[in-house]
């Protein structure tokens, strides 16, 4: 029976990954970027390049904290770290609405001067698109967002069965005497960050499983009282006794001795009070399980380390073996743990994923370009994949370009960052529909590569310091956003020339073999 | 053997659309049962309920779709469905009773 069940594999593999392929790969897409979000969000923001992080960071964020927001009920500062190179401070004042976000401030972390950086999502536009697509109604978008994430799982699944011998023909790597295809390239790419796929598309389904599996609310009832029952207890603004500002320096210098690692974020509740209780926050993570941050440590208004109470209060050291797995799959699925290079790793995996669904797409159409061009089915699809492949690069790439181009005080800039992307997404389609039978791949290809490897040149003359500046301050975040673009534009265009070569390749027998008609009859007469 | 899907039958297409229904609807129902077995099975704190059923039930789903959909017959596969899932709801009532 092994011949029905291969065959049977195909098919699911085919469908279930063709139907919400262009789908599935501007979530590959997006997501793969977000593993840069903070890296795409500085790059967008140029006016605060000119930050370099230093020792004083701490006592500037201090100085200027006691200076606008004495009275505040809490403080946020966000020190410059591995993730950002900025300053940033926050604070809510007494009586303000919990759910919203407090006045908050960019300060230059060396010299304390306030940055005005320009209207932008940044990086957070794409994370967002990644899971909730772009302004569909939540609950919609998430279930479309999962049922895709569940076909890219069978799809999966039934493809390494399908391929039973998919790591003996990967090992063989037959590159003798023939030229590497599309459908070597899906294999490669689907096989060398196998684990990685399976990983992501798992943790996937697990992020948004209350999606489709919004049953079973009845069996936690009763216990879930934690979330809804915390009352947001309006305390009157009473006149507290206010002290002088203690030395945050020192306090840090003791938080880190004491956690043994840098710390990069500091909440301070009822700073300047008796009552103060400032939360030291460590950037490096210790275990894959938990929360956004790593360790925490609290120290009160002199200085001494006290426990954490209430939502601060270190968790449960023995959690159970679910609630592990749980933390597991979301911290690996959002690389929260990773450094530069362990960042890139994840990067170049999901490059991979985001190539395997693509080629997997291009395979569908080239497979059946004789037999089924004409028909509708085979058109859409084909138009799709143009679209949706060399198009939506392209207008990521025009969503970056827009950022340094558009005026940086132009009013609602943000909202055309964004119009801009959807638009030029547009025209890849319209370009898509009347140009596919005429080099409609080639052409996006072109363009999406270029603009994305011009972005580097953008770069240099856009941002206040030049690229040579951010090697000489160490700037990683920008250099990792360039060195990626280079990634994607040099695979975009590596793309349109082996297009380009195969087109030539089609034409190459005509003009080789009326060439020979014309010297045979050069000969002949 | 003809494979199911190139059956010269008289509605392949519609016996298609039959196939992924049962695959899809059965084995989401086969999957969802047996979610809540392993949870009334379980003796997990109640808020952590949730995750352990988001887990096999992600894991369930796929399989029980490959599944019914690797089996020859489109008879074979519709009493597969409904046999496997009396089978899960039986033993959900068969839990009931005990607690």
């Amino acid at each position: 029976m092994k011949g029905p069940l291969r065959k049977t594999m195909t098919w699911l593999h085919t469908w279930s990954s063709i139907l919400l392929g262009w789908l599935l790969f501007a979530i590959f897409l997006t997501g793969t970027l977000s593993y840069f979000r903070m890296e795409i969000s500085h790059w967008m923001t140029p006016e605060a390049h000119v930050s370099v992080p230093s020792e004083q960071s701490m006592s500037i964020a201090a100085k200027r904290l006691a200076e606008v927001a004495p009275d505040a009920e809490s403080w946020n500062i966000s020190l410059p770290s591995e993730r950002s190179n900025t300053l940033d401070l926050s604070w809510r004042n007494p009586g303000d609405n919990q759910r919203r976000r407090g006045p908050m401030e960019v300060l230059d972390a060396s010299t304390g001067e306030q940055i005005n950086v320009r209207e932008t999502r940044g990086g957070d536009f794409l994370y967002r698109f990644h899971f909730e697509l772009y302004h569909l109604p939540r609950g919609v978008s998430r279930t479309l967002v999962e049922i895709a994430t569940l076909a890219m799982f069978i799809a999966l699944i039934s493809g390494i069965i399908m391929h039973r011998k998919i790591f003996s023909d990967f090992f063989m790597f037959r590159t003798k005497n023939r030229s590497l295809g599309w459908s070597d390239a899906h294999a490669v790419t689907a096989v060398l960050a196998l684990p990685f796929h399976l990983m992501i598309t798992f943790s996937g389904l697990i992020l948004l499983a209350s999606t489709l599996v919004f049953w079973g609310g009845d069996i936690n009832r009763g216990g879930n009282g934690g979330n809804q029952g915390r009352t947001t207890d309006v305390v009157e603004a009473m006149p507290v006794e206010r002290l002088p500002l203690p030395d945050l320096t020192r306090m840090l210098d003791t938080a880190e001795h004491e956690l043994g690692a840098k710390v990069s974020f500091l909440l301070a509740n009822n700073p300047m009070t008796r009552d103060a209780e400032y939360l030291f926050y460590s950037s490096e993570r210790t275990s894959l399980l938990g929360n956004r941050f790593g360790q925490t440590i609290a120290l009160d208004y002199d200085g001494n380390v006290r426990e954490a109470t209430g939502m601060f209060a270190p968790t449960d050291a023995n959690v159970s073996a679910v609630s592990a797995i749980n933390g597991v799959l979301r911290t690996l699925h959002e690389a929260r743990f990773a450094d530069t290079f362990v960042r890139w790793l994840f990067f170049i995996a999901g490059v991979s994923g985001t190539l395997m669904v693509g080629t997997g797409s291009i395979l569908w159409a080239t497979k059946r370009a004789k037999r089924q061009a004409g028909q509708f089915g085979f058109e859409l699809v084909h138009t799709l994949n143009i679209a949706s492949i060399a198009g939506l690069c392209g207008a990521v790439a025009s969503y970056f370009w827009l950022n340094r181009v558009l005026p940086a005080d132009m009013l609602t800039r943000q909202s055309w960052e964004i119009n801009g992307f959807f638009i030029v997404w547009l025209i890849a389609l319209l370009h898509a529909a009347i140009f596919r039978h005429r080099n409609a791949w080639q052409w996006q290809l072109w363009v999406s590569g270029g603009l994305f490897a011009l972005l580097p040149v953008l770069d240099q003359f856009t941002s206040p310091v030049g690229l040579w500046g951010a090697i000489v301050d160490g700037d990683v975040l920008r250099l990792s956003f360039d060195g990626m673009c280079l990634v994607i534009g040099g695979i975009l265009l590596s793309s349109a020339a082996y297009l380009r070569k195969k087109s030539q390749l089609v034409m190459a027998p005509n003009t080789s073999s009326s060439k020979t008609i014309t010297e045979q009859k050069a000969i002949t007469s | 053997m003809s494979n199911w899907m190139h059956g010269r039958l008289p509605w392949p297409r519609l016996l298609v659309v039959a196939r992924v229904v049962i695959a899809l609807v059965g084995g989401y129902s086969l999957a969802a049962i047996l979610s809540m077995v392993a949870a009334k099975y379980s003796n997990l704190e109640v808020r952590e309920l949730r995750s352990l059923i988001y887990l096999v039930f992600f894991l369930l789903y796929p399989i029980a779709i490959i599944w019914l959909f690797s089996i020859n017959s489109h008879r074979k596969a519709l009493l597969t469905t409904l046999i496997a899932n009396a089978c899960a709801w039986m033993s959900l009532y068969a839990l009931d009773g005990l607690s």
